[in-house]
């Protein structure tokens, strides 16, 4: 769990405009995560449309900017934490592989968001857990890249 | 007897077992690793019977005999029809 030192060192680092999309997307992401899980999918695939793969960069730009606004998203909210990341992501026209997934021994759930194949900002312990519900990016879309 | 997971449940393959994800609750239901194992046969259309000479083969021999491992699988299935986890076609 993030301390709140290292919360306000974040916070500094994310541009104003960035913090403000970020908050609309934490206030969005906060109402989704009351949902039931095939609700969330459901909402999530149609906000994804048909946006591409984010890069790892982006994906994690978003995901800091998300906790650095949001007390709840920094701290053991990973579900709203996940789902405004990928919302995010959507408004710059992308789009994680977004994941609910549990663990046994001993049982854990969590939700994450993925780029180029690997968990955003995530510890060792997510190889524990196996996912439950993804949503992709676009299937036959292509990562974008910098120009 | 085709036994199917209702549209709703989804379950990972672990190594240690198996959660098995209702969609439309939330809820998170843990199942054993034999569970998971006997689970994933049915679903792939194996009689009970099957499932419990699968079920013996894993144990250690005499800890269960084969009227109990069939027992053992209707129980199963019980609980996981009363948690409205499996459905029947």
């Amino acid at each position: 769990m993030s301390t709140p030192e290292t919360l306000f060192e974040t916070s500094a680092s994310v541009p104003a405009r960035t913090r403000l999309a970020a908050r609309v997307t934490v206030a969005a992401a906060l109402a989704l995560a009351r949902l039931s899980p095939a609700h969330i999918r459901r909402v999530l695939v149609v906000v994804r449309g048909r946006a591409g793969p984010s890069r790892y960069d982006q994906a994690q730009g978003a995901r800091q900017a998300v906790v650095a606004v949001s007390m709840i998203c920094a701290g053991q909210g990973c579900l709203a934490r996940s789902i405004a990341t990928a919302l995010l992501c959507r408004l710059g026209g992308h789009w994680p592989v977004w994941r609910v997934g549990a663990r046994t021994s001993p049982f854990g759930a969590h939700a994450w968001v993925e780029a180029e194949g690997r968990p955003v900002e995530e510890g060792d312990n997510i190889t524990g857990f196996r996912p439950l519900m993804t949503v992709t990016p676009r299937p036959d879309a292509r990562v974008s890249r910098i120009r | 007897m085709n036994l199917e997971l209702p549209g709703h449940v989804s379950v990972p393959h672990t190594d240690d077992g198996g959660v098995l994800l209702d969609e439309s609750t939330g809820e998170y239901w843990e199942i054993n690793q034999s569970g998971a194992a006997v689970l994933r046969m049915l679903l792939e259309g194996a009689s009970e019977q099957e499932a419990a000479q699968a079920l013996i083969a894993d144990l250690r021999p005499g800890e269960i005999s084969p009227e109990g491992a069939v027992a053992d699988i209707r129980e199963l299935l019980a609980q996981l029809r009363a948690a409205e986890l499996v459905v029947t076609s």
